[in-house]
């Protein structure tokens, strides 16, 4: 699984491709947590090429969840494909998360809070 | 494209990225739509996961035999293993909201439950036989 780092003002956009399995989540963790602990203002993790997720792809979004509560960081998830989505449902999770459609409308969501 | 071909894992989690790529490869040539592949992906990372950190009181090295079968009715994956017996259609699971509570294997059964349309174990000659069915569209 390949992880594309951007920034977007005050997020950080981590688009993932591949997988998000036991061998790759560790990464997408390491990732997410050094960018919490560097304060940037929200992470937008983009699983718009993810085709599959499994329950270590879970923990580690709860792990970094933990993470951006503790240093006050923002946190979401977009992209998701109908499979992910299940799963988030299935695991009781889909509450848990901020989760937007696509890229675009979780930026504009996160940079205007003021809109829903 | 019919399709049956077996791997043999060693229980180290370097070889899951394997497994993924084989599983990959053959389905993807058994022409196997996407969405099939990815549920199929899921349950194979969540089985072989359970038995890698679950399956053994020792140390030593084992091997984790999965055979895939794809015929135009639907795609098995067969998971033989010598670790402790342990059957994951008896195994308790909960959806619970708070994950950090559910137990390591919790999710994973849960959601290979959810995914595959049929879930049978069998303990033979000292092995754990898993067999998981999902139908296929071709």
């Amino acid at each position: 699984m390949d992880i594309i780092e951007s920034r977007v003002g005050q997020i950080s956009v981590l688009a993932l491709s591949g997988g998000l399995d036991t061998s790759s989540a560790p990464s997408l963790s390491v990732r997410a947590i050094r960018l919490c602990d560097a304060g940037i203002g929200t992470i937008l993790i983009d699983l718009d090429k993810v085709p599959h997720v499994t329950s270590a792809g879970f923990r580690s979004f709860i792990a970094i969840k933990k993470r951006a509560e503790q240093t006050g960081i923002g946190m979401a998830l977009c992209g998701l494909n109908e499979l992910v989505r299940d799963l988030f449902e299935v695991s009781g999770l889909l509450g848990s998360f901020r989760i937007y459609p696509d890229r675009v409308s979780a930026l504009a969501a996160i940079a205007d809070p003021g809109a829903v | 494209m019919d399709v049956a071909e077996t791997v043999l894992l060693d229980n180290e989690p370097l070889e899951l990225s394997r497994a993924a790529a084989w599983l990959d490869s053959l389905l993807e040539s058994a022409g196997v739509a996407p969405r099939v592949i990815a549920a199929l992906q899921v349950a194979l990372d969540e089985v072989l996961n359970n038995i890698m950190v679950h399956g053994y009181a020792d140390l030593e090295s084992h091997q984790i035999e999965v055979r895939l079968t794809v015929d135009t009715a639907a795609a098995t994956l067969e998971f033989v293993d010598d670790g402790i017996p342990f059957d994951p259609t008896q195994h308790e699971t909960s959806s619970s909201g708070d994950v950090a509570s559910t137990q390591t294997g919790g999710l994973g059964l849960l959601f290979v439950r959810r995914l595959m349309d049929d879930v049978a174990f069998e303990r033979v000659d000292d092995r754990n036989h898993l067999t998981l069915r999902k139908f296929v569209s071709l």
